[in-house]
């Protein structure tokens, strides 16, 4: 027996003597062209990431080479991008932040038994339940994000709140259902005075300011579940309508680059993976942001950089840990993950659950116009998977 | 019917399927995965915009709901053929049979097929009566409701989000097989009585009544074939994707797929096929630009995003230069010009001519 | 009360889709081509506001000009465009086929948006131009945005105008003989390119004007910030009677109207799907009356 674990273990060591000379291939097959070209902050900070372990010695003392493909935001090509990073030999295919355009690609992907990670959907089935086992989403389900600006909101001191969906996109009527729900279960039903909805591409909302204004009660803050370019354009309308209540919204609306359409904003509060204005509270996330400006020359529009050099670092440790890069000894670990602080934030995953539930997002405000961080606040429940997976 | 008068009524289909066979060859025998990826994609479209076709081209109402049936072809598919648990969790309003069972995907995608077309004849008949521009803008009001209820469907349709997880189903050849079973039932269908009727009243409405041409059952005839071919196109293509959501149907879709029948000449079946390959391979081309060409130790590539600025112009030019399709019109007109059936002989136009005098 | 303000805010909607219904219905009135692209010129006047540039932070440009300079600048640009894809796409294609002049209209309206998508990349930009339009004044309990009062204003004076011109000029008369009937006033002499470019230049002025009102009331530019508005300018234009001008306006306020009572009206579990009952109205009246709310007799489809 023992020698048989000898004899294996040379047998091993000649393997990947050979294999040492063969790089590990990451794909991206990510959006460079479309509306969802914005992500490419995130594929940056992943390349910062891969730059970092190449020139510590590789992975496994591999070096890691990146292939691309580009999405250009469409569902077809989306698909098509998989396919191509698959057949280029990648042994991880990262994927788009958006759940919709990130499926067909990770799909292309598990169907080829290769791990696919999203940058950053908030949709659970960005996992086993949806896409299939092999895929995972490096960010938050949105009813957790939800969840989160819930207790924000307890915490403030507000007790009455009213949900303004923007019914467009799944992540944003997620979200809202994860605030809805932790709502009540804070403050009461009573504390929950309604939600109305409307669309993003809607030109006007005034139907409904006219019916929150006609509110036997008036709330003391206002969930916006909702995304740009729409979101800015309620929060414009709002504020001229002279509604000066907080308004809560997600982190589809970090970033300053949109408070030209209201200047002076205040009231306003969202949750970030950091701030990206100099006032972080965690160091990690200073010195990544210090990395990614000292790259790029630049300061990245919003926080969501983060996630790409975190999924890198989380794949790194996983394939570590395993070994090797071959597939099922890699999920093995990624499913044995419980709260490995990779950049600051605890990840945990289950062979149930490939996304994260508890991550402490970094609330911000924006007061006068300014930024500023507040603290980073995590929930005191995590949604239900009834709540995940909505029967 | 004599086998010559088949073939003779056939011919345009023949030529169609067997142009499309030579791709499917040569791609088969040469080509890497991802440019039979993008052969069967091209497949695909050509389903549709024959279905499109089949429509537009019968009738000559411009459809911008098309996208509609598309959608419903999709998402029946979806439910006779996604894994069952997948199916409980995403889709618990099903009802139990299709909970616990599934269609082979060929038959499903004939069932979606089916169901599309039932359903473009219950709408069919109130809104066919319509005509020209108030029966596009009709057709574009039927892809909003029919959108706009998908994506609140929730119960069976998972709402906004993409349902992902369809068994795949995109081998060229199975895939071709679909094209000339479209291509074949659309020539069957115009060469048929109802279908030079409908065509008559196409070129010429008054004529048409006058001598007695129910107008309706000709255009809702056209509908429902169309919609039959769409609602297949549409289940193939979800099954090519693996994943499907209403916002997938988009009216760019309807565009793109109008643009394709369009550049090729709207009014014959070779026509519609030649645009949406040209359209296809200048895709395609363009594509590969952009992803960088190899020129002697260097990579010349476009800048992310000129495709579209690309096709958009490479279109209009197109349209510019050949309004009536990029077919000369001695082909897509002599498609119709095989006098071997007295009724049906002539082109359309003739018999609507010909019984007002 | 909160019928009545529902209904202002209805009026402020309507008034929207009327001035886009009003461009649309006149170039379909002399040319049977529906222009998919007006929804581009809307978006070429707002992103004429601002600098060209893919950075994140929009800078202005001609939005930082004294407003009097701005208003004319922009009208002017989105005129020219209007004349420039008019003599590039739809003059060539004066003949064909309504069906082809749509899909020519789409392609440039495709090549627009990925042009500006290109120029400007794929995030929004925020501006805020006209900040003392976007007040809010209360009277007798009721709220009105000054930009909406302006919006009615501007509607009405443009119908007016436009409807005085088109009366009482030599000019507006020919435009108005093309739209009965195109191919007689060529042969009276009447210049085709003239009529048309008129008819081009008024569609550039229209969706210039919906430009500001977009980008004063949301503040936000996106490369297809005209899909939506268009989409509902057909419909309405359509339902108004295709080829009348005071139909396509009160088409405009009926959809505008339609879509604000459905907001407000629907029980919480449908709202989500208002924009369906929206279309079933329209289909309905497309069934009830085909040839428009106001139907021009001269206008029965050719067949």
């Amino acid at each position: 027996m023992k020698a048989f674990g000898v004899f294996g273990a040379i047998m091993m060591s000649t393997t990947s003597m050979i294999a040492a000379q063969e790089p590990i291939i990451i794909g991206f097959a990510t959006a460079q062209s479309g509306w969802l070209s914005y992500e490419s902050s995130s594929v940056e900070a992943a390349k910062i990431a891969i730059e970092e372990i190449n020139s510590a010695g590789g992975l496994l003392g591999r070096q890691i080479k990146i292939v691309e493909a580009d999405t250009k935001t469409d569902r077809t090509e989306g698909a098509r991008a998989g396919q191509e990073m698959v057949d280029q030999g990648a042994k991880l295919v990262v994927v788009s932040c958006d759940y919709d355009m990130g499926s067909p690609a990770a799909f292309a992907a598990e169907s080829a038994g290769v791990i696919a990670i999203s940058l950053c959907a908030n949709d659970p089935k960005m996992g086993v339940q949806g896409v299939g086992s092999h895929a995972f989403s490096w960010s938050f389900a949105a009813q957790s994000g939800g969840y989160v600006l819930a207790d924000f909101g307890y915490e403030e001191g507000w007790r009455k709140a009213y949900s303004l969906l923007d019914t467009t996109i799944e992540f944003d009527k997620s979200t809202c259902a994860g605030f809805n729900a932790r709502w009540k279960e804070l403050v009461g039903e009573e504390g929950f005075l309604g939600e109305d909805t409307w669309r993003n591409d809607d030109p006007s909302i005034s139907a409904q300011i006219t019916r929150l204004l006609a509110l036997p009660q008036q709330p003391d803050v206002i969930m916006l579940c909702t995304y740009l370019p729409g979101g800015a354009s309620a929060i414009k309308q709002l504020r001229d309508a002279g509604i000066k209540t907080p308004l809560i919204t997600s982190q589809a609306l970090d970033g300053d680059f949109w408070l030209g359409s209201v200047p002076n904003l205040s009231g306003f509060y969202y949750n970030a993976y950091m701030s990206i204005f100099g006032d972080e509270p965690s160091p990690e996330s200073q010195a990544l942001l210090d990395k990614y400006m000292k790259r790029t020359g630049q300061r990245p529009v919003t926080s969501n950089f983060v996630t790409g050099y975190g999924l890198i670092k989380g794949y790194a440790l996983a394939v570590e840990r395993a070994g090797t890069d071959e597939t099922d000894a890699v999920l093995a670990e990624f499913n044995k993950f419980t709260d490995e602080k990779i950049v600051g934030v605890p990840i945990t995953f289950t062979p149930e659950m490939h996304i994260q539930l508890k991550w402490p997002a970094l609330m911000m405000a924006v007061e006068n116009g300014k930024h500023k961080a507040i603290r980073y606040q995590t929930s005191g429940a995590t949604p239900s998977m009834s709540l995940l997976f909505p029967q | 019917m004599p086998i010559r008068d088949l073939i003779a009524r056939l011919l345009p289909a023949l030529v169609v399927i067997a142009v499309l066979a030579l791709l499917v060859a040569i791609v088969d025998l040469s080509g890497t995965r991802l440019v039979q990826n993008s052969l069967v994609e091209m497949l695909i479209m050509t389903t549709l915009v024959i279905g499109l076709y089949v429509f537009v081209g019968n009738t000559g109402i411009t459809s911008f709901g098309h996208a509609a049936f598309i959608c419903i072809g999709a998402y029946c598919t979806a439910w006779m053929t996604l894994p069952l648990p997948l199916k409980k969790l995403n889709m618990p309003g099903l009802p139990s049979l299709l909970h616990n069972h599934n269609l082979p995907v060929p038959v499903s995608v004939l069932v979606s097929g089916g169901l599309t077309a039932s359903i473009a004849i219950i709408i069919g008949i109130p809104l066919l009566r319509l005509a020209g521009i108030t029966a596009s803008i009709a057709t574009l009001a039927v892809y909003m409701v029919t959108a706009i209820s998908y994506s609140n469907w929730d119960a069976v349709t998972l709402g906004t989000s993409s349902i992902v997880g369809l068994p795949g189903y995109k081998d060229a050849w199975m895939i071709l097989a679909w094209v000339a079973l479209a291509a074949i039932a659309a020539r069957l269908f115009e060469t048929s009585n109802i279908g030079l009727r409908a065509r008559a009243a196409r070129d010429d409405e008054v004529a048409a009544r006058s001598v007695g041409i129910d107008i309706l059952a000709g255009r809702l005839a056209s509908y429902a074939l169309s919609a039959f071919v769409l609602g297949c196109g549409g289940a193939l293509y979800a099954h090519f994707l693996g994943t499907i959501s209403v916002d997938a149907f988009s009216l760019s879709m309807t565009f793109v797929t109008l643009a394709m029948l369009v550049v090729g000449g709207s009014r014959s079946l070779m026509g519609a096929v030649a645009g949406t390959v040209l359209i296809s391979l200048v895709v395609e081309l363009l594509r590969q630009l952009e992803r960088g060409v190899d020129v002697s130790f260097t990579v010349l590539s476009l800048p992310p995003g000129s495709q579209e600025l690309g096709i958009a112009l490479i279109m209009l030019c197109m349209l510019l230069v050949r309004p009536r399709g990029i077919l000369p019109d001695r082909i897509a007109n002599q498609t119709f010009a095989e006098p071997s059936r007295p009724v049906v002989g002539g082109s359309a136009n003739d018999i609507a001519k010909e019984k007002t005098t | 009360m909160y019928i009545a303000q529902t209904l202002i805010d209805a009026i402020s909607l309507g008034s929207l889709y009327a001035l886009v219904a009003l461009g649309i219905g006149l170039i379909f009135g002399i040319m049977r081509l529906v222009n998919f692209a007006h929804g581009d010129l809307i978006t070429i006047g707002a992103y004429a506001l601002i600098v060209p540039s893919a950075s994140a932070t929009a800078v202005l440009w001609i939005g930082g000009w004294p407003w009097p300079l701005m208003v004319f600048t922009i009208v002017a640009i989105v005129m020219a465009a209007a004349l420039l894809i008019e003599r590039l796409a739809f003059r060539p294609l004066r003949k064909a086929d309504p069906t082809t002049m749509l899909i020519a209209s789409f392609a440039v309206s495709f090549f627009i948006q990925n042009a500006i998508l290109f120029e400007y990349g794929s995030r929004p930009k925020a501006l805020n131009i006209g900040a003392s339009l976007s007040q809010t004044i209360t009277f007798g309990g009721m709220r009105v945005l000054l930009l909406d009062v302006l919006m009615v204003a501007v509607t009405a004076f443009l119908l007016c105008a436009i409807g005085g011109f088109l009366r009482w000029s030599k000019y507006g008369i020919w435009v108005r003989a093309a739209s009965e009937n195109f191919n007689m006033t060529r042969l009276l002499g009447v210049r085709a390119n003239t009529v048309i470019g008129i008819a081009f230049a008024i569609s550039g002025v229209l969706a210039a004007t919906i430009s500001f009102f977009v980008v004063i009331k949301s503040g936000l530019l996106s490369y297809r910030m005209g899909v939506p508005l268009v989409l509902m300018g057909f419909v309405a234009t359509v339902i108004g009677g295709m080829g009348s001008l005071l139909g396509a306006v009160i088409g405009g306020y009926l959809v505008g109207a339609v879509s604000v009572f459905m907001q407000a009206l629907l029980p919480d579990s449908l709202r989500g799907a208002r924009d369906a009952f929206v279309f079933l109205v329209v289909i309905m009246i497309l069934l009830l009356r085909p040839g428009g709310l106001l139907q021009v007799s001269t206008l029965r489809e050719r067949v």
